[in-house]
């Protein structure tokens, strides 16, 4: 089926996805690696098709959920991956033939992409590409990614999948926890308005929820998506009964909050884990067939980075001090990889009420491709605001716009084709917004002649497809002590805005070469703003000009965003950026008048106890917190290295994640939490059998063992492994956590729970509290 | 004697915005209030796990019934089928209970949730009638156009001879979630 078929197939009726794979399978006393299946037993695979045709199911996915080489090898199966992926096409077609659609289905490869893991974007794009490339060429209608919870790694497995085929329909899902922000940060909106650009056929989510925690996090996502929607919920948490794991939420009331989906506007109807054959057919006969509804949807342009969405209305103040030009110590430091005044400007102008940052790195000969992405890194690693790449050469563009996450502002294009189509075609494929400049190859003198240019410009955005609300023109603010008339400028913003386009100056260039630059650009601003402008790029350092700003936006009835509440605690805010030398510099102070147990327990530890409670308030993601507790740790291992022997610890931790599982990602967070809440963590690694964790307990002795299981297929392992600690008198604190652990499934399995690393932290210390106040 | 139907309890499950336009609201507005959809569904839920429908049928010949019980729409029809359909008697309990406990916000929705659930039910077995006998009539109830609704008495207790329901002289059934419905067949 090609795209076009299948958007009109979407304008016709809801479509019914199928249910869960991994959770039938092991339902059926399958466990490991479910793929393998392909392989070895097709007809197990064949028959769950089969009885999700039966059921009702429109799209069939193929059983290639882990599919990919990273995946497969670390489950020990890589050199499977052709076979696997083969075969699974050709079990989904003998199970349902042609009478329906037939879904390559791809998610995560188990690791983030730099900068919170340690794959590159282009590794991880060329291992999409690769199982692209098998599922496609084995006869898919189409692919659905699914399950992920960083923007960046489905960015990667989007494009990958669209450079093997442009006509491939595609559906891309990421997973949100209750408050609609994936564990990296991500909101729903800021995914919705980078994926609104980004060549998808469908923008939907799955798993981690169940039907009514997913409704109204789906809700945001009918509210800001442009494109045709999908949903598949988990059929609840999983519980034990009679030894056998169930899910709690039952085909009648999957059914019931199904039609709910279907109401606010969702395209596509299914079910994740947890979910089987006999949820999809109680939910296609209760539905039957349904006519997609219409949906109001936000049409306002945003841009976003991994974890901040800015909108640019009422007004976008671009912050204008990343600019390397004419400033030689920023340049040299970009040269040398040296980000760290980026970085603090990056904040500053945050702090000072930049909507987003422009980024300049200065003259571009002197750089690489390298710079622009390690640039782009850096500040996604400190969750910066949206970014305006201010980037000439197209590779450098390209380099930057690839790796960065989020919808960025590109600035700029000239109105000459070649240089505006390179553009164009960046904006079109990576998403985001394109700031364009009247101009061809000399400035034009007078508005009219600016206005004509900015309309020729449009008809070649419209030719080539963009919406025009993706553009920002530029006016041309030109210096006035070069003699230049500042109504040239004022004037092409009111045609402009007359003819409801966008604008956005440059506005430190009016005032260059003159005293008094803070007063000029002020009034000019004022001026701008009455004629219509949208957005500048200034120097928010300048308050004259921000509270003008502000000025002039209440005369019309408007107010600037104020930026988000700051982190008033100087030292919590060193450690949340990630400023390590800074840390360290602090903790050598602090010697001078305290001990080194003093300064472990009472100030970093209390510090650390403050970056908690803001990520368990919301206020700061797990980007923050993971940075949080690697900027801290080195402090506090110089710390202990005074301390030598002395050195207080709270306790021994022993992590593993169960046999089976191969999930690591979770585990190292929790270990990087703890450690730098004071405890020694002895991480014995991944599908560990229990067995194994028991001689790891003999030879650490630790006070608490941490057990992680993310499948509901190995969640019974921490069962086992409690069992087999228990009976061989092991006395320690067992906790267990990961996305199929719950707190009743715990319970039941004489075991502590933890959802996060932050509350892992708390019950470790409160275990090791009462350990010590018992013994003493 | 009447046969016995007993329907799926997805045969009665009514689509939310016709139950939900029977108790006065717009379903298209309300799914955005996440709060009240919860306690719709929960209510919708509660309801469904109460019910035991059953649907008591019989077909015969049109001179087999009484002049008063044949509406003048089955003209021309050789057969009919009359049937009773029923939710019964836990979801009035459960729909009194509310009421009892001054919750009509929770009665209200069930009442309409119920009499939309009992109208998928007929429509359900309607459908399952036609596939059987062909061309037929409208469905026609007692109460409708010149048939008195206390035929009902007639429908309930001589044709179909069902115990489980108390046929009020009024016409009204105990319980209260039951319709009395005929189609009649050309074949």
């Amino acid at each position: 089926m090609n795209r076009t078929a299948f958007r009109e197939l979407l304008t016709q009726r809801v479509l019914f996805l199928d249910g869960g794979y991994g959770t039938e399978f092991f339902k059926k006393g399958y466990k490991g690696a479910v793929e393998l299946l392909n392989v070895n037993e097709p007809r197990v695979v064949e028959e769950l098709q089969r009885a999700y045709a039966e059921s009702g199911s429109d799209i069939i996915l193929t059983n290639t959920f882990s599919a990919n080489r990273i995946k497969l090898r670390s489950m020990g199966i890589e050199p499977y991956i052709e076979q696997i992926n083969r075969n699974a096409v050709k079990i989904a077609r003998t199970a349902c033939g042609r009478s329906k659609l037939v879904f390559g289905d791809m998610s995560s490869t188990g690791i983030f992409v730099e900068p919170f893991g340690t794959l590159s974007f282009d590794e991880a794009y060329k291992t999409f590409s690769e199982q692209a490339t098998l599922l496609i060429e084995s006869g898919v209608d189409g692919i659905i990614v699914e399950t992920m919870s960083d923007l960046k790694e489905l960015k990667a497995a989007v494009l990958a999948i669209r450079d093997v085929s442009k006509d491939i329909p595609v559906i891309a899902h990421m997973t949100f926890e209750a408050d609609g922000i994936s564990v990296t940060g991500t909101s729903v909106e800021i995914f919705a308005s980078l994926f609104n650009d980004i060549d998808v056929d469908v923008v939907g989510m799955n798993c981690t929820l169940e039907p009514k925690e997913m409704l109204p996090v789906f809700k945001r996502l009918s509210e800001r998506c442009t494109k045709p929607i999908s949903v598949e919920p988990n059929a609840g948490k999983p519980s034990l009964k009679g030894g056998i794991l169930t899910y709690q939420t039952t085909p009648e009331e999957f059914a019931v909050y199904m039609a709910d989906f279907i109401e606010l506007g969702a395209n596509i109807v299914g079910g994740c884990c947890g979910t089987g054959p006999e949820h999809i057919k109680f939910m296609t006969n209760y539905l039957g067939t349904e006519n997609p509804r219409k949906r109001a949807v936000e049409t306002h342009q945003f841009l976003s980075s991994r974890t901040q969405i800015k909108a640019i209305e009422p007004f976008l103040v671009i912050g204008e001090r990343i600019n390397a030009s004419g400033r030689k110590k920023l340049q040299n430091g970009f040269q040398e990889m040296d980000f760290s005044e980026m970085l603090n400007l990056a904040r500053q102008q945050e702090e000072e009420g930049s909507s987003i940052i422009d980024v300049n790195l200065g003259i571009e000969k002197l750089l690489t491709e390298k710079h622009f992405r390690q640039a782009v890194q850096e500040l996604d690693k400190i969750s910066s605001l949206p970014l305006s790449l201010d980037v000439q050469n197209a590779d450098f563009l390209e380099a930057a716009m690839r790796e960065y996450v989020g919808r960025p502002l590109v600035n700029s294009a000239l109105v000459k084709e070649d240089h505006m189509i390179e553009r164009l075609r960046l904006i079109q494929r990576y998403g985001g917004m394109l700031i364009v400049l009247p101009m061809e190859r000399d400035i034009p003198q007078t508005a009219e002649e600016r206005f004509h240019i900015a309309q020729k410009a449009l008809k070649i955005i419209q030719n080539y497809g963009i919406d025009p609300e993706r553009i920002l023109f530029d006016p041309l603010v030109l210096p006035v002590g070069a003699g230049n008339d500042y109504h040239v400028t004022t004037n092409t913003i009111k045609l402009l805005n007359e003819a409801h386009m966008q604008t956005s100056i440059g506005l430190s260039n009016l005032s260059f070469g003159l005293p008094q630059r803070e007063s000029i650009n002020a009034a000019f601003l004022g001026l701008a703003v009455e004629n219509g402008l949208n957005a500048a790029i200034m120097n928010t350092k300048e308050v004259t000009t921000m509270n003008v700003l502000e000025g002039a936006l209440m005369l019309k009835g408007k107010s600037l965003v104020k930026a988000k509440q700051t982190i008033e605690d100087e030292l919590v805010n060193m450690i949340i950026k990630g400023e390590k030398e800074q840390l360290m510099a602090f903790t050598q102070e602090q010697l001078a008048n305290h001990d080194p147990i003093y300064v472990s327990q009472n100030i970093l530890a209390d510090a650390m106890e403050k970056v908690g409670q803001l990520y368990a308030k919301g206020t700061i993601y797990l980007p923050h917190l993971i940075l949080a507790a690697e900027t801290v740790q080195p402090a506090f291992d110089y710390l202990n290295g005074l301390l030598g022997e002395s050195q207080v610890k709270l306790g021994k931790v022993l992590l593993a994640t169960v046999q089976g599982d191969i999930h690591d990602i979770g585990k190292k967070i929790v270990g990087t939490v703890l450690r730098s809440g004071g405890f020694d963590v002895y991480d014995v690694g991944k599908d560990v059998p229990a067995p194994d964790i028991l001689d790891a307990c003999i030879a650490y002795k630790p006070d608490i063992v941490g057990l992680s299981a993310m499948m509901t297929t190995t969640v019974e392992q921490v069962k086992q492994v409690s069992d087999l600690l228990r009976s061989h008198g092991i006395a320690v604190m067992l906790l267990a956590g990961g996305a199929s652990m719950n707190r009743q499934l715990a319970e039941e399995f004489g075991v502590l729970y933890a959802k996060d690393a932050m509350e892992a932290l708390e019950i470790c210390k409160a275990f090791m509290e009462k350990k010590r106040s018992s013994s003493s | 004697m009447a046969q016995v139907f007993r329907p799926e309890k997805v045969n009665c499950m009514p689509d939310k915005k016709i139950f939900l336009a029977r108790a006065g609201a717009r379903y298209s507005m309300l799914v955005k209030e996440h709060g009240f959809m919860q306690r719709v569904n929960a209510l919708f839920l509660q309801a469904l796990s109460q019910i035991g429908p059953l649907v008591f049928h019989t077909t015969v010949s049109i001179d087999q019934l009484p002049n008063k019980v044949v509406p003048r729409v089955f003209d021309g029809a050789k057969s009919a089928t009359v049937f009773l359909s029923t939710l019964g008697e836990s979801i009035d309990q459960l729909i009194n209970n509310y009421v009892n406990q001054g919750q009509t916000f929770e009665a209200m929705i069930l009442d309409a949730w119920a009499s939309e659930s009992l109208e998928t039910l007929n429509e359900t077995f309607d459908h399952k009638l036609r596939e059987t006998f062909g061309e037929g009539t409208m469905r026609f109830s007692p109460g409708y156009g010149e048939i008195d609704v206390r035929m009902n008495k007639y429908i309930v207790k001589e044709l179909l001879n069902v115990e489980q329901i108390t046929v009020l002289d009024s016409g009204e059934m105990v319980p209260r979630k039951t319709t009395t419905c005929m189609i009649g067949w050309y074949k």
